[in-house]
């Protein structure tokens, strides 16, 4: 029988999504954060990792190597 | 495919041979697909584990030699010990989970979209980046599983080489078990309402509604999992690599790792050979022995 209160799939889905929320704040945190420990929200978000990947042409090419 | 073998004599037959010939022409193009990527390459590497080479062309019949080598190897034996092992270790923490997270997914609106939505980003996740974020995952300061651990005073040492089966294991977990949930809920939307219901009225208990009401309607659908996560632990490669490199020592080696060492690394092409035609036959018959064996006795939940 469905459950009324989904508690366990909640916290199931929490469980799969941390490892991808951390991966996409990291990638806004400097270097110097990343390894100070963990903390939830960026304190200085900071897009220039995100910007110098979109704008390498390497990186393209990789993608359409593979 | 029955139907045709059990065809009456007469003009129907001859209906059913012109059927069967026009599908094999349809399927021709699938076929010659097939034959150029999987069979050829394959009898290369049969090719190869009955030959030796010295640098070159020139190929000098060995017989079952290679054979002899790697079925006689503590390397392989271990490295194959080890890779069923980890296929035990998945499969028994991804199907008793999925299967409860299933049953306790709500049954529609927002909310499920939602959670579907989330429990099928690590599906759509690459291998390797997998490994990367695990990778990562188990360092001490910017690790999160590591601090996790960490909090609840474990301290995660990869050196060690049970807690690296167990983050390794962890990881596929994260990676596979939401395959597992996806396959349940989709059968579990099978079950009418008034099933429940009628079970309810019986006074039937939450073990026994999931055990006579929910359970017939998974078989087939746990059997498919069963069957997909068996043989993809089983060639698990990259996301173990990345993490490991098949260390501490050697107790991540998996049989896939000690395939690449041998055929790739040390470069020995006759052994490496023997030992993926035997990889290959043991998946071979894992996979028959559920299609001819087990699937065909499992009776279909109507």
């Amino acid at each position: 029988m469905p459950p009324k209160r989904p508690i366990a799939a909640l916290f199931y889905a929490v469980l799969i999504f941390a490892p991808v929320y951390w991966l996409v704040t990291a990638s806004v945190k400097s270097n110097r954060e990343i390894m100070s420990g963990f903390s939830l929200l960026p304190q200085n978000p900071d897009f220039t990792n995100l910007t110098t990947i979109i704008t390498d042409p390497d990186w393209y090419w990789a993608i359409s190597m593979h | 495919m029955t139907v045709v073998k059990f065809a009456p004599h007469g003009h129907s037959s001859n209906m059913n041979s012109r059927a069967t010939s026009l599908a094999y022409a349809y399927l021709a193009p699938a076929l010659l697909i097939m034959l150029a990527c999987g069979v050829v390459p394959l009898l290369f590497i049969l090719f190869y584990s009955v030959h030796d080479t010295f640098a070159g062309n020139d190929f000098v019949w060995v017989g079952l030699r290679w054979y002899q080598d790697v079925l006689t190897s503590r390397e392989f034996h271990w490295a194959l010990l080890r890779s069923l092992g980890f296929s035990a270790l998945v499969l028994a923490i991804e199907l008793p989970l999925g299967i409860y997270i299933a049953t306790r997914m709500p049954k529609q609106g927002w909310l499920a979209s939602l959670l579907i939505v989330i429990i099928a980003i690590p599906l759509l996740t690459p291998t390797l980046v997998v490994g990367y974020i695990w990778k990562v995952m188990v360092m001490p300061k910017a690790g999160l599983f590591y601090e996790l651990l960490n909090a609840f005073g474990f301290t995660l040492n990869m050196n060690t080489p049970w807690h690296v089966w167990g983050a390794l294991a962890v990881m596929d977990a994260w990676h596979w078990t939401s395959l597992v949930v996806l396959l349940c809920y989709a059968a579990l939307q099978t079950v009418p309402e008034e099933h429940y219901r009628a079970a309810q009225i019986d006074g039937a208990s939450r073990w026994a509604m999931f055990r006579y009401v929910q359970l017939p309607r998974l078989r087939m659908v746990l059997l498919i999992a069963t069957l997909l996560r068996l043989i993809d632990s089983f060639i698990l490669y990259t996301e173990a690599y990345a993490v490991t490199r098949g260390g501490p020592g050697v107790t991540t080696t998996f049989l896939s790792h000690e395939l690449v060492q041998k055929a790739l690394i040390e470069f020995d092409l006759g052994q490496g050979s023997a030992m993926a035609v035997i990889y290959f036959a043991i998946v071979s018959v894992i996979c028959w022995a559920f299609y001819t064996r087990i699937i065909p006795k499992v009776p279909h939940a109507t």
